[in-house]
């Protein structure tokens, strides 16, 4: 940028850069209540979000009990209103868990402080104010897991109960010839404060159908947890 | 403190350390299902980025697009094969360092 303002902290990383918007917090809830019903129609919880034309960023707490994992958001016109969240299939046992979640936008709303710095960039939008809880990325983990393997434990010894983005969703199928199908995604499960099991869990399943091409298959792409100090 | 920003409330809290990180938000889009792109980004040399996606759609078998990062390039890919295709999918890509 040729004008303006920047900050920079003592790694000299960039904290403020009038050149960018940031997100910030602007709702969230805990101890929200997930399940799966077991089909292809009914394995996700939706929770609804105050509808904005800006797209959200949604970070979340797991529980310890099972593997979940935001796996979409949705949209009805230009407002994203929502996003749907899974957990495991009745199958292995356990079909219901809990998460904390918080939503973050970049909204040019002001916080109500009178005191304090407000940053805005060349189109008069506001890049910084103190007064608010801005989204903040503590570091980005790259894991590469089979649908075959074992989970990974990560480690964050130097966060404590951060929250988390798992992004993409992957996808496997695992059939049994003439019984069953069932349906993997990955998701994260608590360990403790400052570590996280990701894994690959059974979130759908159905009669095996004779129009399979393969016994097995989908996609495990490298997948991307982004740990995040809120 | 040896030098930088540190901004307080009013009850005295550390809002903005001088070790602390702001995530900077550089781009969104919507990604159609079973299409392809990219956006170079000449801003971002240098800068340790972390680009991703998620699906739009509730489809059991969908899958969002592949993101990556080449020098100053993001781009997309649709993903589909033999058990699972496209998603429409929100691309996101945030500077932190």
């Amino acid at each position: 940028m040729a004008y303006g303002f920047k900050v920079k902290n003592v790694n000299n990383e960039i904290q403020i850069d009038g050149q960018y918007r940031n997100y910030c917090f602007v709702e969230g809830d805990n101890n929200v209540t997930i399940t799966n019903g077991g089909g292809v129609t009914n394995y996700w919880t939706h929770i609804s979000i105050t509808p904005s034309s800006e797209p959200p960023l949604i970070l979340f707490q797991p529980n310890t009990n099972a593997y979940v994992t935001i796996d979409s958001y949705s949209k009805t016109g230009n407002l994203y209103n929502g996003f749907n969240v899974v957990t495991q299939h009745p199958g292995i046992g356990v079909n219901s868990t809990t998460i904390n979640w918080k939503k973050y936008l970049p909204t040019s709303e002001e916080s109500t402080n009178t005191y304090g710095l407000r940053v805005y960039n060349n189109n008069n939008e506001l890049v910084y104010d103190s007064g608010k809880n801005y989204f903040k990325i503590h570091a980005v983990e790259t894991i590469n897991i089979e649908a075959d393997d074992s989970p990974v434990t990560i480690t964050h010894s130097d966060i404590s109960n951060p929250y988390y983005i798992l992004a993409p969703s992957g996808f496997w199928v695992l059939a049994i010839p003439g019984q069953a199908i069932m349906f993997l995604k990955v998701g994260l499960k608590k360990i403790n404060a400052t570590q996280v099991s990701l894994g690959w869990f059974m979130f759908a399943s159905g009669a095996y159908p004779p129009w399979l091409p393969q016994e097995y298959g989908g996609i495990s792409p490298t997948f991307k947890l982004i740990i995040c100090k809120v | 403190m040896s030098y930088g920003l540190k901004i307080y409330d009013s009850s005295g809290n550390v809002v903005l350390d001088i070790t602390d990180k702001i995530t900077r938000y550089r781009y969104s889009t919507e990604a159609p299902s079973n299409t392809n792109g990219s956006v170079e980004l000449s801003d971002i040399s240098g800068i340790q980025s972390v680009e991703f996606s998620l699906k739009l759609d509730t489809t059991y078998n969908t899958c969002p697009h592949l993101v990556t990062r080449s020098g100053n390039t993001i781009s997309w890919s649709h993903q589909s094969g033999d058990n699972y295709s496209s998603a429409n999918s929100l691309i996101f890509i945030f500077l932190y360092t």
